[in-house]
């Protein structure tokens, strides 16, 4: 057998962890606060209104917040997700699949960062 | 004992693509939440992808979010996003818990000076950052 | 009275020149309170089955024979008490994961070919003489990867570790750990020399940290913990070498 060290993986590794992180200390508040207390009614609907959150948009700093809230967990789920599709039996597809799973998270970073920066 | 492999003939029991609920005749119940855990990410991911969309529904305009809003209301939605902030929940649990215990492993990564910090410090470290982010981002998000 | 009391083993057996696969083979063997997995296999290649074969030699969890599948389990027969199955009946087989040569006995060739290569000894870049004496090394020095040094290599890990069972190209557990280990010796001169096994996509990088190799070794290396450790500081040097190329590399 031949190693080689790896170039890349330590780059997807790193974006994987940081995602991780930032998915497990603010995505729950997340879901509970947009997904949960306000479609339910638990808190004022004004706060997801339009005219609130356009605003909130003009601010650099909610921008920023976002693109951190957005993009890394991409990244860390596109991690998981490839791993465990070749460990669930697609392990015939494991050259493939980096491709489009990081391909995934980059366009959605594209994305995020379209919406942010060009449209709003 | 090394052996030849050409000459001798051995057996190898193949692991099952199902290793996850069966593994060569018995259910390990740590290799099932370990793909809970990996499944995590999927809801993860599926939030991430609805909060964009969200976000570019903003850029239509006020009637394209405010009917958005309102289906966010549906039975459905709502179920989708109970089973994803369990799953959400769970995987800050495993992450936290898992960062912890590779922090503490061996000597530990957290060092002051020569001395590791003891892992009750950081295992209050991280889950104690998890409860301030979550009363900083709510207080924000009601306050702002 | 009758105070004898029994119970069931059950071992796979692969007897290469008769079957193409393995077959059970259920033998009833007095049971005592006191005797742990590997007596039984003894005490029935002594009285009952002299062709049953299995490996094991310390009895006392040091040499890392005696790793075998208990009721599923990767374990030392020589430290699994019979009494916490009874009066169940114990499944013993051969460590899954690796290919069967007979019996309880597998074929550890490609953990040996794994081992070897991540060095693990102390490589210095320059050796002193002898005359000149040892490598001295503070206490604080060895805690660093004493905790890692405990491996005894016997392959509980592997067969603990599906990534391994799906990808037998991946360098492994007890492999990484020890690599690990001697990257942790104030002695050792060696990452580098180590980093193109460790880092390689074969090593640290197909780990997906499902942890049973920790679960089930039966002197608490860790080995799970290593990898991570080592992917932690694999990815901080290298983003370390991007922001600052003209840093020290070691």
């Amino acid at each position: 057998m031949n190693y080689k060290e790896h170039k890349s993986e330590p780059f997807w590794w790193g974006m994987f962890s940081q995602g991780g992180v930032i998915a497990a200390l603010l995505i729950p508040i997340h879901i509970f606060l947009c997904g949960l207390a306000v479609p339910l009614g638990l808190i004022d609907p004004e706060l997801l209104s339009y005219e609130r959150i356009t605003a909130l948009l003009q601010n650099p700093l909610v921008k920023v917040y976002l693109c951190v809230l957005l993009i890394f967990p991409l990244y860390h789920a596109a991690h998981r997700i490839r791993f465990t599709l070749a460990e669930i039996g697609l392990h015939s597809l494991a050259k493939v699949l980096p491709v489009l799973c990081y391909g995934g998270a980059l366009l959605g970073t594209a994305v995020v960062l379209y919406i942010l920066w060009v449209l709003f | 004992m090394m052996l030849d492999s050409e000459t001798t003939k051995t057996y190898t029991r193949p692991i099952s693509k199902a290793w996850w609920l069966r593994d060569r005749g018995y259910f390990n119940r740590r290799y099932f939440m370990f793909l809970l855990r990996e499944l995590t990410s999927v809801f993860v991911a599926l939030y991430v992808v609805l909060f964009i969309y969200e976000l570019f529904l903003l850029t239509k305009g006020q009637e394209a979010h405010a009917a958005f809003q309102e289906s966010l209301r549906s039975g459905p939605f709502i179920v989708f996003f109970l089973i994803a902030l369990l799953f959400a929940l769970y995987h800050s649990w495993t992450w936290l818990g898992l960062t912890t215990k590779m922090q503490a492993a061996g000597r530990g990564l957290v060092k002051i000076g020569t001395k590791t910090l003891p892992p009750i410090f950081v295992a209050l470290g991280s889950y104690g950052a998890w409860l301030v982010a979550t009363c900083v981002i709510a207080y924000l998000f009601l306050t702002l | 009275m009758s105070d004898l009391r029994t119970i069931k083993i059950t071992v796979l057996r692969y007897r290469p020149e008769e079957e193409d696969e393995p077959t059970e083979q259920t033998y009833e063997v007095e049971f005592r309170d006191d005797w742990v997995v590997l007596d039984a296999l003894n005490h029935i290649k002594d009285h009952i089955d002299g062709t049953l074969s299995f490996r094991w030699s310390c009895r006392m969890g040091v040499c890392g024979s005696c790793g075998m599948m208990v009721n599923g389990e990767p374990k030392l027969t020589c430290a699994a008490m019979l009494r916490d199955y009874y009066p169940n009946e114990v499944r013993v087989e051969p460590l899954v994961n690796f290919p069967i040569v007979r019996d309880l006995v597998t074929d550890m060739t490609d953990f040996m070919d794994k081992l070897k290569a991540v060095k693990p000894w102390i490589i210095r870049e320059e050796e002193k003489p002898v005359s000149e004496g040892e490598y001295l090394q503070t206490p604080d020095q060895l805690k660093d990867y004493k905790q890692f040094s405990q491996c005894i290599n016997c392959m509980l890990c592997y067969a603990a570790c599906p990534v391994y069972g799906l990808e037998h190209d991946f360098v492994g557990p007890a492999a990484i750990a020890l690599g690990h280990r001697y990257n942790l010796d104030s002695r050792d001169e060696g990452n580098q020399q180590r980093q193109h096994i460790i880092a390689s996509k074969e090593g640290i990088w197909e780990c997906t940290y499902v942890g049973e190799c920790s679960v089930v070794c039966p002197k608490h290396v860790d080995p799970a913990e290593a990898i991570q450790q080592t992917k932690v500081a694999t990815t901080t040097n290298r983003l370390k070498s991007l922001v600052m190329p003209w840093g020290n590399k070691k």
